[in-house]
This record gives C-alpha cells, sequence and structure tokens, in this order.
C-alpha cells in the first residue's frame, strides 16, 4: 500500500509540464555556466542561420552585391561560416553546455574542474567569433576547410591573414573540445559515480516481478554511489556489460545511460580531434614553408577523421539522454534497460570508423581505406537501428505526454532515422558515385544535424532551462517554434535530398535555369525555419529576464527528498544546496 | 612532388550502380515504410488500455516477446545481405571486375585547374602496357570511344582539389555518370564504360573557389 503510494507521488512528479529533471542538484556555478552555453549557442544559431538565408538568397539571384565575383565569394564566405558556426558556435556549444549539466545529474557528483569548463566554454566563444570575423573577410574554402584551397584563393579572394585566422579559429575550438574531453573523462573515471544493479530485468519466471520494485522504478536519483574498478567501470562506461550473460551482467553496476552516451562521445571525439589538429598542423607547416609541399589527401582524410565525429557529438549526449527523457515522459523504466546500453559498444567503435566513406571517390586512398569505409558505414547502422526500436518501444502504446520538450525529442528521432536513409545510401560506394557532392548529401546532413540532434537539443533546453531557472518557456511561443521548425526543416532537408536525387550539385553559388524553379521553396522553407528560431530566441530571453515566479518547486520535490539532495550535496560535493 | 600512379593510386571501376532512378525508388520506400512505423507506434498513445498500472508492464510484455532481440537480428540479418549486395562494388573488385575482360584500354589524360578543364586524348594501351597504338596528346573536347569500350580516365589537378565529374547529359548539371575527386600530387585514376555516343558535360563537383560553377566543359563521344 505504502509503494503504491509512493508510486503515485512519482508518477504526479514526471506529469509536471517541465519535464523529468532529475532531483540531484547540481552547483550553482554549473547552473550559470549552462545557462551561459545555451545563451550562446543560440546566439550563433541566428548568426548562421542569417548566413544560410543569405546563401538561399544568392542561389535565388537576389544581389547583394553588384560586383558579380564578390556577390559569389560573399556565398563561399557564407557557407563556410554557416557550416562551421552552425557545428561548433551552436551544435557543439549546445552540447558541450547541456553535457556538462547532465553529467553532473545524472553521475550525481561535480564536474572535476569547473575551470576548464568554463576554458572551454570561452574557447568555443572565442573560436567562433573569429570564424565570424574571417567571413567577414570573405573567407570561404568551405567548412571543411579543404586544403590547399585555404591558401589558393586566386582572383583577388580572400587573404593569407584570414586564412592563417581561421586556423587560428579552428584551432581554439579544438582545444576546447579536447578540454571538455577531458573533464568528462576525468569526471567519469575519479572517484564514485552514481550507479545500479541491473534490477529490472525478468527474475524466477516473472517478467513484472522488476517493476515492483520502487526503487528501481527509473530514478537515477536513487542509485547509490558506487566506487567502481577501473576494469568495471570501462566496460560499464561503454556499454559492454550489457552484451554480457545475465549472471554476469548484473555483477556490473550499470551507470546511467545518459552519462554512458556523454561518455563514449568524449572519447569518441578525443579520438577525432587528433585527425583536426593533424590538418591543422599541416595547414600551419605550409604557412611557415610554402615549398614544403604537404600531402594534402592525408590533410583531407585527417580532417574527416574529426568530421564526422563531430556530427555524431551533436549527436549521442542528446541521445544517451533520450533514452532517459523519453521513457519519463511516457512513464516507463529506464535506467537500467539493457537494450538501453547495447548500441553504446558499437557506437564507440563505428563512430571512429566511418569518417572513411568521404574519401569514397578519392582514387588514391589504400585500399584499406575504402574497404574500411564501406563496413563500418553500414554497420553504423545496426546501433542506430536498436536504439530507434527500443525508443519506439518505450512510446509504443504508453501514454506519453505531448509537451513542447517531448515533442522535440520525438521529432528529432524520426529526423535522424530519416537522415540516416540518407546516409546509407552514401555509405555504398556504387551509390555515392552517383551522390557524392550532391544536394542530396546536404540533405543528408540537414535531417540528421538540423531535424535530428538539433531538435533533441532544443527539446532538452525547453526541460532543462526549467530546470535551472524554475521559470518555463512560454508555451504557445513553443508550439510556434516547434510548428515552424517541423515544417521548414523538414520541408528544407526533403528539398535538398530529392533535389541531390535527380542531380543538382552542392556548394553552388549559380544555380542553372534548369533547377531555379525549386529556389524560391527552398527560399521559403529556410525562412520558416529561420522565423521559428528567433520565436524561440524571443521566447528565451524573455523567460531568462522574467522575474521568478512561484514555480511549483515544492510540490515538484517533497521535503523528504529536499533532505536527499542536500545530504548527497554534502556527501559528494561539501556544499549545501541552499 | 608527383606521386606514382602504380604505387599511389587505386584504380576503380564505374558502371556498377544499379543507378539513380533504383536510388531514388530505395530511398523513398524506406521513409514512406519507417513513417508508418512511427504514424502506428505514435497512434498507439492514444489507446487507453486498462492494462498499464504499473511504470513498465507493457515494456515488459514487448520484452516478454523479445522484440529488440528479434530486431537486432533482423537489422544484422539485413546489414550482412547488403553487404553481400554491394560486393561488386567493393573497390578491389570493381578494380578487378573493370580490367578483367578489357583487351584494350582507351587512357584520356585529364588537367584540372583553378578554373578549367584539359582534356588530352592519351591513346590505346593495353592492360599490361605494353601496346601503345596511338598518341595524339592534345587537347580536345572530341573523344573517339567506342562504345562498350574501357576508358580510363587519369586525372591531375594543378592546383587545388577539384572533382572531375561527368554528368549523364549535355545539360549544365544534371546526375553524375561517374565522378573521383582530382587530388593535387596524385594522379586520381577512373574506369568507365560509355554505353552510348553523345555529349556529356564534364563539371567540377568539388568546391574549389570562386569561380567554381562556371568551371564547366563538355566532351563529345563518337562510336568509331
Amino acid at each position: 500500500m505504502e509503494d503504491d503510494e509512493s508510486k503515485t507521488k512519482v508518477l504526479n512528479e514526471y506529469d509536471h509540464e517541465h519535464g523529468p529533471s532529475p532531483l540531484y542538484k547540481i552547483s550553482k556555478n554549473l547552473s550559470d555556466l549552462t545557462i551561459m552555453f545555451i545563451i550562446s549557442s543560440v546566439v550563433f544559431f541566428i548568426a548562421a542561420g542569417t548566413l544560410a538565408f543569405v546563401m538561399r538568397s544568392i542561389q535565388s539571384r537576389i544581389v547583394f552585391m553588384t560586383n558579380p565575383e564578390l556577390n559569389m565569394g560573399l556565398f563561399y564566405a557564407a557557407l563556410t561560416a554557416h557550416g562551421q558556426l552552425m557545428f561548433f558556435g551552436f551544435a557543439c556549444m549546445l552540447t558541450v553546455g547541456l553535457s556538462y549539466y547532465l553529467l553532473s545529474k545524472f553521475a550525481k557528483k561535480p564536474l572535476y574542474s569547473m575551470s576548464m569548463a568554463v576554458a572551454s566554454y570561452a574557447l568555443l566563444n572565442g573560436g567562433s567569433i573569429l570564424l565570424i570575423v574571417c567571413a567577414l573577410m570573405l573567407f570561404g574554402a568551405g567548412w571543411y576547410n579543404l586544403m590547399p584551397l585555404a591558401f589558393h584563393p586566386q582572383n583577388g579572394g580572400w587573404t593569407m591573414f584570414s586564412a592563417t585566422l581561421f586556423l587560428v579559429a579552428d584551432t581554439c575550438i579544438g582545444i576546447g573540445l579536447v578540454i571538455f574531453c577531458c573533464n568528462v573523462i576525468a569526471t567519469v573515471l575519479r572517484g564514485r559515480i552514481a550507479a545500479g544493479v541491473q534490477k529490472s530485468e525478468p527474475e524466477g519466471g516473472s517478467i513484472f516481478r522488476a517493476s515492483a520494485d520502487y526503487s528501481d522504478s527509473g530514478r537515477i536519483d536513487l542509485l547509490p554511489m558506487h566506487n567502481l574498478p577501473v576494469a568495471t567501470r570501462w566496460v560499464s562506461l561503454l556499454g559492454i556489460s550489457s552484451w554480457f550473460p545475465r549472471r554476469y551482467r548484473k555483477l556490473v553496476p550499470a551507470v546511467s545511460v545518459v552519462v554512458v552516451g556523454i561518455f563514449v562521445n568524449s572519447v569518441a571525439l578525443l579520438s577525432g580531434t587528433v585527425g583536426l589538429f593533424t590538418q591543422l598542423g599541416i595547414g600551419y607547416s605550409y604557412l611557415i614553408d610554402p615549398q614544403s609541399n604537404p600531402n594534402w589527401l592525408f590533410a583531407k582524410d585527417a580532417f574527416w577523421f574529426f568530421g564526422h565525429p563531430i556530427v555524431y557529438f551533436t549527436l549521442f549526449s542528446f541521445l544517451g539522454a533520450a533514452y532517459y527523457y523519453i521513457p519519463k515522459f511516457t512513464k516507463k523504466t529506464v535506467p537500467y534497460d539493457k537494450w538501453a546500453y547495447r548500441s553504446w559498444p558499437f557506437y564507440f567503435i563505428f563512430t571512429v570508423l566511418v569518417f572513411s566513406h568521404h574519401s569514397y571517390m578519392d582514387m588514391p586512398n589504400p585500399i584499406i581505406v575504402q574497404m574500411i569505409a564501406t563496413v563500418a558505414s553500414q554497420a553504423i547502422i545496426f546501433p542506430s537501428a536498436l536504439t530507434v526500436m527500443t525508443i519506439m518501444m518505450y512510446i509504443l502504446r504508453s501514454r506519453i505526454r505531448w509537451n513542447i520538450a517531448s515533442a522535440f525529442i520525438v521529432t528529432g528521432i524520426v529526423g535522424w532515422v530519416y537522415g540516416g536513409f540518407a546516409g546509407a545510401e552514401t555509405g555504398w560506394w556504387g551509390t555515392d558515385v552517383y551522390l557524392h557532392n550532391t544536394l542530396n548529401i546536404v540533405g543528408h546532413i540537414h535531417l540528421v544535424l538540423l531535424m535530428g540532434s538539433v531538435l533533441l537539443g532544443i527539446g532538452l533546453v525547453y526541460s532543462v532551462i526549467a530546470d535551472l531557472t524554475k521559470k518555463k518557456l512560454g508555451k504557445t511561443l513553443g508550439l510556434i517554434h516547434l510548428v515552424t521548425t517541423i515544417v521548414g526543416g523538414f520541408g528544407l532537408a526533403f528539398m535538398f535530398m530529392y533535389l541531390g536525387l535527380f542531380g543538382v550539385i552542392r556548394r553552388e553559388a549559380v544555380i542553372p535555369d534548369q533547377f531555379m524553379w525549386a529556389m524560391p521553396g527552398l527560399l521559403f522553407f529556410a525562412l520558416t525555419v529561420g522565423f521559428g528560431q528567433i520565436v524561440f530566441v524571443y521566447n528565451l530571453f524573455r523567460t531568462l529576464r522574467r522575474k521568478q515566479n512561484t514555480f511549483e518547486e515544492d510540490k515538484f520535490v517533497n521535503k523528504q527528498q529536499k533532505r536527499e539532495i542536500e545530504e548527497q550535496n554534502i556527501i559528494h560535493t561539501g556544499e549545501t544546496s541552499s | 612532388m608527383e606521386r606514382d600512379i602504380d604505387t599511389a593510386g587505386v584504380e576503380l571501376a564505374a558502371n556498377l550502380g544499379y543507378g539513380n532512378s533504383w536510388l531514388i525508388l530505395l530511398v523513398t520506400s524506406a521513409i514512406l515504410v519507417a513513417s508508418a512505423f512511427f504514424v502506428y507506434v505514435l497512434l498507439s498513445t492514444k489507446y487507453n488500455h486498462a492494462s498499464l498500472k504499473g511504470f513498465d508492464k507493457v515494456k515488459y510484455e514487448l520484452n516478454k516477446y523479445h522484440v529488440e532481440r528479434y530486431w537486432a537480428i533482423f537489422v544484422g540479418a539485413l546489414l550482412i545481405s547488403f553487404w553481400i549486395l554491394g560486393y561488386p562494388w567493393m573497390p578491389p573488385v570493381a578494380f578487378d571486375n573493370a580490367l578483367r575482360d578489357a583487351q584494350v584500354v582507351h587512357t584520356v589524360k585529364v588537367t584540372a585547374g583553378q578554373w578549367y578543364w584539359i582534356v588530352n586524348d592519351g591513346g590505346y594501351t593495353s592492360p599490361d602496357g605494353s601496346r601503345q597504338v596511338s598518341s595524339p596528346e592534345h587537347p580536345t573536347d572530341q573523344l573517339y570511344i567506342k562504345a562498350g569500350e574501357l576508358t580510363k580516365f587519369v586525372a591531375r589537378s594543378e592546383d587545388v582539389n577539384h572533382g572531375f565529374g561527368v554528368l549523364s547529359s549535355a545539360n549544365e548539371m544534371d546526375v553524375p555518370l561517374f565522378q573521383m575527386q582530382v587530388v593535387p600530387g596524385y594522379d586520381n585514376v577512373f574506369y568507365y564504360t560509355f554505353d552510348k555516343p553523345g555529349v556529356y558535360t564534364i563539371r567540377c563537383l568539388e568546391y574549389c573557389g570562386w569561380n567554381h560553377p562556371y568551371m564547366v566543359s563538355s566532351i563529345t563521344v563518337h562510336v568509331v
């Protein structure tokens, strides 16, 4: 009877509009920093979106500069800055900020170093601002900074100074990301961490026994702190233990799946940054000695070794969180579902290897690179399919509570799946030969990034802001944001995808007459998405500036739970949570 | 320093895919099937079924029937079948298949620069390189190629990365017949067999600077 009452209380808590937030209270400094990350990311989001509008306008033959060559230069500067700002200024900024928040919340411990967190924030911002400066100098070597083009602008293009500045910007961003990864890894590997035995598995022939256990009802806050041995910790953190036979699996305490997502993300990206710094190193060496005749193919491969993990980087932390948040919205158990963990070892391996399909059309590459590309590009489908099915099973026949946060997160999963189909096409050499560098790839990127990870991230922002500030984002404005983003985003991405299938080449400032009919459509959908994001930014800043209202904090956290939080904070941080 | 084609190059062959219309059909079907599944799942949340008393009863009912396990097996099997289906496209296999039955290889040399294409008819050689039938070695936009004849494109860049794309028509922009990156410092090699004569647009498919959209040329393939 008492159990039923406790259950009802917990269920009621989950019903709150602002979404399911763990009870562990993070430090004030981290809370403020998370908000700063969110603010910076949306500012760069708007800047990058404006550049997208410039590109679509030029393709629609709206003239910004009377000199045709400068007009094209503006297009390519916008193209370059749009890509990098979307990835680094917006998506990575949001990922890093929310990851710090989620990590502390779900590992139930403070970050290893707040100074490192602040440093990563400063470097990401500094780098992103430099990118804007480069765009103003009309630097336009592509967001992937394709060398040696950066140093061969031709015909009065950008200057070597702007090319150097671009390298410096990417160096700042790269260092910022490395600091983030190290901070996450140190936080997770040092000291105790919240973990629980996988109790939710059916035992003794009764498939419902586990659900009768209140302590295992999805409350990450109730997980005990463990001092896990190194080997145990690694197999838990990479999700490997979920593939163990049941009796061995139960011996390994499972860290929260949200922490697993962030950890896998950090380790994979840390590997990837080796590629970024290799490419940048080649660039710097060429600047110092232009006669050095670098191997540009190697520089290109090195960049993509980083360039693909950075896409997944914007996804994995949010995907890990989705494993927690979606079941919470649907009122189902999460943290110990073995299927929630089983994707992560595969993500870890194939994220690092999948880069090589970017080099399918680089014929001089060694055969082994092409072979790895083929295998890894298809193999990444396996964990993705597991994730999608598990999350859909959480939603199936549930009483999901639809609000702006849950709608964004579920839509993000759907967009990611559609983007995955577009990606699978190019995962084969025999089909990539038709699609490489067509707008189909742009459609794939916009589905995976804009309609996938970005929507997941924005959904989390709607939930996290409420938790951090005890103020809810406006519901009507949120609805406008949701609808315009879905209509504009899917419209834009699918137009890109099918135009690519019909042969429209990407990165073209001048579109031939035969395809001009599509430009108004692209411009319309881009403006629709942009309008939605402006509404979102207005909603966000209006909420942050608003005086704190009487949010139902006391209803959300009862007195006993408040005492638990304070005790945990005293134990783990040495601070009180007042 | 130019790198030797024979030591550095991986040579691939086209004419292997099922074509673009097949691809459009495949991806559209996949999106429709996935959409139907999502709609089904989302509509199921409207059911006010009495069985949902606890947190996760429905979840465990699904686990009971091993939905995720069977799904994992299905996806794994599907991927293995894709690997088998795509085996002829694996680069080394594609290379072998293209050259296996070829009596002669028509070599075409391509030079790329900001922002131009130069195409030289390099003449015919046997696959082992021992027989040189002709070597006009002059820039041309007229290629005399036999239908069904294996043509070897060897592309070099004078400056930056370019993308050598031969489109499927004379249109300024269309679906590529084939393409390869032209990486500076390397001979970049691609084999292709033209099925029918006609005019084919050559277009740079890799962004190479402000005037990249104007890096367009064409070749006329004649049946000899």
